[in-house]
């Protein structure tokens, strides 16, 4: 298998006919397209669910050939400040239009922006409407201020049906000379949880491992641990066995190259589903979890802040 | 300096250590043998380099050197070393190579010396002998590769026998007694215990030698780890403050052993303060606040010695397993972070969101090829794949060096066939301007 490009960029949908599980929001946008003409935008959801595709495949379909010139796109978690406002947005949204009556500023992550910011950026909103449009998108429209919200149509993308998921998965394996076994797939959508940058990610890792992606391969590439795992090991610790938990610890964070983090979102979903802890002993852990995660965010070791979470899970069996 | 003055040139002036030099002996007379490489490993002025020079010398060697005062990177060490275990001794004398030190390779000007090291131990006309204080600080790799010999702490009485010779050489005065003393002090350190002779003038008495400050050896960390395991008090922190290695080193190791010493039931209280004590490594690590260690080394020492309260079964301590994984550096942080923004621009996501193409960017790093492809694709520099794919950096930084140098070399021969063309003189220069300044980037990093 050869690196051409990521597999969320290459197929990456072009037009809006293409963006898969979306009819209601895609109709509504290729309405805009048709009029030529649109309000304002607030594409609210979770990660890997389209907004950035909708917003690029709006603009391929509004402006045709021009639509580099008239488009820009700011990622707002990594310039968070009033200036990102003050200075680069403003200065795109003054100038006109090449080709065609407005130009759109996509504003990824805009919940990112600090309130000043956004304040900021919804006076920009008014004084600028008659060159330019703006699309934020954001994870929580809660986190948006009233005044914005106000200002804008809203979208909310909720997480991707399994269906649109595999319809895009066969789409590409169809393009890549691969295949996939049933297990694999449902493997890919179990992970993937709605999101279809990781469901394809997962698919192109996968793929560097072997012609046909099946749930091993897929296990192998994503940073999750299969299910069992976690158990295994909460179950070593509950039985007394540190030394034996520990090492299916290891060979999670050194073997499978997972982080911290990713094993303790799994522990925390893993010990609610346990059976064999009482339901109080189950609230008290989770508060240590919470607790160790907070540890590793402040830049603790994660090998030495599992394995204390692991001690204290053997504790709470006696 | 007496030191170099009495360095011992015959067999019989190296005192306490026959058996392990005459297994020394043993071991070039039978090269190569089953190893081509051999570690002598022991404590400081032990006698582990003296033994390496008097073979030389005895038994005519042409001796090649290399120890820390010397850059140990990658380059040197295949220039130095390399060229030296590839010779043939056919046309000139017999060679061999000392690396003294080698448990101090590596660190940021060694980069990539222990790799290059491992390799040419695997193929060598030459017997090479590596020094070193703590074999556990070599690497597997090194470590798979040699037979070791053991040099061990001197007693007293060896150590005095060399003082009596070279205080009669020198005219001191001096009566057994004292030498006795001065060589007890030492606690097994000919080099220590010869600097003190000197250092007390021609005429010594007890008294002299009871002024002398008593030399802290290096206690090893096995020693601190008993005291914690059986202790069951603060107070083992004390045998710590002699013990050389860096609180976060001295945690991984109670963490090893810990777990496999303590009953399951105190496990769990050790575990408390031993993460306790990452905290606050972590909190040195984010603020620069060195005096956080204090609270760290106290919380991991005393802390998991006074969990103890159940029967202990001790046994063999292993060296730390997990701690050859670390290593994120405020440097390597801050590349990683550059490398992230790099691949959020071109898959329209913040660098936080971008970290989800790690595992994808992982498996095609397998492959060095697809590595460079990766690398071409997110325009990253040699030091962000490096950050990026650790494993197989080196190759595929190889490859994009060498391509680096093919575009290099065409963009030249372009720029000359293309001399005097009006139409095309623009876009050659804005070309090979871009190249010089990949140029330019590329000698930063190599």
């Amino acid at each position: 298998m050869n690196f051409e490009k990521p597999w969320t960029e290459k197929y990456r949908p072009q037009t809006l006919e293409d963006v898969v599980g979306r009819p209601y929001i895609i109709e509504r946008l290729r309405s805009y397209v048709e009029r030529q003409n649109m309000p304002h935008l607030l594409f609210a959801g979770p990660a890997g669910v389209g907004k950035t595709t909708s917003a690029i495949a709006l603009a391929k379909d509004m402006f045709g050939e021009s639509w580099r010139q008239n488009f820009q796109e700011t990622n707002a978690s990594d310039e968070r400040g009033i200036n990102v406002v003050r200075e680069r947005i403003k200065d795109f949204a003054r100038t006109m239009a090449i080709g065609g009556n407005f130009k759109i500023i996509f504003l990824d992550e805009s919940d990112a922006l600090t309130p000043d910011a956004q304040n900021a950026l919804r006076r920009t909103m008014e004084i600028y409407t008659s060159t330019c449009r703006f699309i934020l998108s954001c994870n929580y429209s809660s986190k948006i201020i009233a005044p914005i919200q106000s200002r804008c149509a809203i979208f909310r993308f909720g997480p991707l049906d399994d269906d649109a998921i595999e319809e895009k998965l066969r789409r590409i394996i169809g393009n890549e000379d691969l295949t996939i076994t049933k297990d694999g797939m449902e493997a890919i959508k179990y992970i993937a949880d709605g999101d279809m940058r990781k469901a394809e990610n997962t698919l192109q890792a996968a793929a560097f491992l072997g012609k046909e992606v099946n749930e091993d391969l897929v296990y192998q590439v994503s940073s999750r641990a299969k299910p069992e795992e976690i158990g295994d090991m909460i179950s070593a610790a509950l039985g007394g066995n540190f030394l034996a938990s520990r090492k299916l610890l290891d060979s999670l964070l050194i073997e499978k190259g997972l982080s911290g983090d990713d094993i303790i979102t799994q522990l925390h979903k893993e010990i609610l589903n346990h059976e064999d802890i009482s339901e109080t002993v189950k609230v008290d852990l989770v508060d240590k979890i919470g607790e160790h995660e907070f540890r590793l965010v402040e830049g603790a070791n994660e090998r030495i802040q599992l394995e204390a979470l692991l001690a204290r899970i053997a504790k709470a069996s006696r | 300096m007496f030191n170099e003055a009495y360095k011992p040139r015959r067999f019989k002036e190296i005192h306490g250590q026959n058996k392990p030099l005459k297994e020394v002996i043993a071991w070039l007379n039978t090269w190569p043998g089953d190893n081509r490489a051999l570690l002598i490993h022991g404590p400081p002025g032990s006698g582990k380099t003296a033994a390496v020079y008097v073979v030389k010398s005895e038994m005519n060697y042409d001796l090649i050197e290399l120890n820390t005062s010397d850059v140990r990177n990658a380059d040197a060490i295949n220039k130095v070393v390399g060229n030296a275990a590839r010779s043939s001794a056919l046309f000139q004398g017999r060679k061999l190579i000392l690396i003294d030190e080698a448990d101090n390779i590596g660190g940021r000007s060694d980069m990539g010396g222990t790799k290059a090291l491992a390799s040419i131990l695997d193929d060598t006309n030459n017997p090479i002998i590596l020094i070193a204080n703590d074999p556990y600080k070599l690497p597997d790799s090194i470590r798979r590769r040699v037979d070791t010999i053991r040099f061990n702490t001197l007693r007293p009485a060896s150590i005095r026998n060399r003082l009596r010779e070279i205080a009669d050489a020198e005219g001191i005065d001096v009566d057994d007694d004292t030498l006795e003393q001065l060589a007890g002090q030492a606690g097994g350190d000919m080099r220590a215990a010869i600097n003190d002779l000197e250092s007390l003038g021609d005429t010594v008495r007890g008294d002299d030698v009871k002024r002398l400050k008593p030399r802290d050896s290096e206690r090893s960390i096995f020693e601190g780890l008993t005291a914690v395991f059986k202790s069951k008090s603060t107070e083992c922190r004390k045998t710590f403050y002699d013990v050389d290695k860096p609180p976060e080193e001295i945690m991984f190791w109670i963490d090893e052993n810990m777990p496999k010493i303590y009953d399951p039931r105190d496990v769990p209280c050790a575990y408390n303060y031993l993460s306790r004590a990452d905290v606050f490594l972590g909190r040195v690590q984010r603020r620069q606040y060195y005096r956080f260690w204090a609270y760290a080394t106290d919380l991991m020492i005393g802390g998991v010695s006074i969990c103890h309260r159940y029967h202990a079964s001790f046994t063999r301590y292993e060296a730390p397993s997990y701690f050859k994984h670390l290593g994120r550096t405020k440097a390597k942080r801050k590349k990683l972070k550059e490398a992230w923004m790099k691949v959020g621009r071109k898959t329209h996501t913040s660098r936080y969101d971008a970290r989800q193409y790690h595992t994808l960017i992982l498996n095609a790093c397998r492959d060095p090829e697809q590595g460079r492809a990766v690398a071409r694709y997110f325009d990253l520099e040699p030091e962000e794949i490096e950050v990026l794919c650790p494993d197989n950096a080196k190759a595929i930084v190889t490859l994009m060096k060498r391509e680096e140098e093919t575009k290099k070399k065409q963009s030249k021969r372009v720029k000359s066939d293309d001399e005097g063309k009006q139409t095309t003189k623009q876009t050659q220069k804005k070309q090979s301007t871009k190249n010089d300044k990949d140029s330019q980037t590329s000698l930063f990093q190599f």
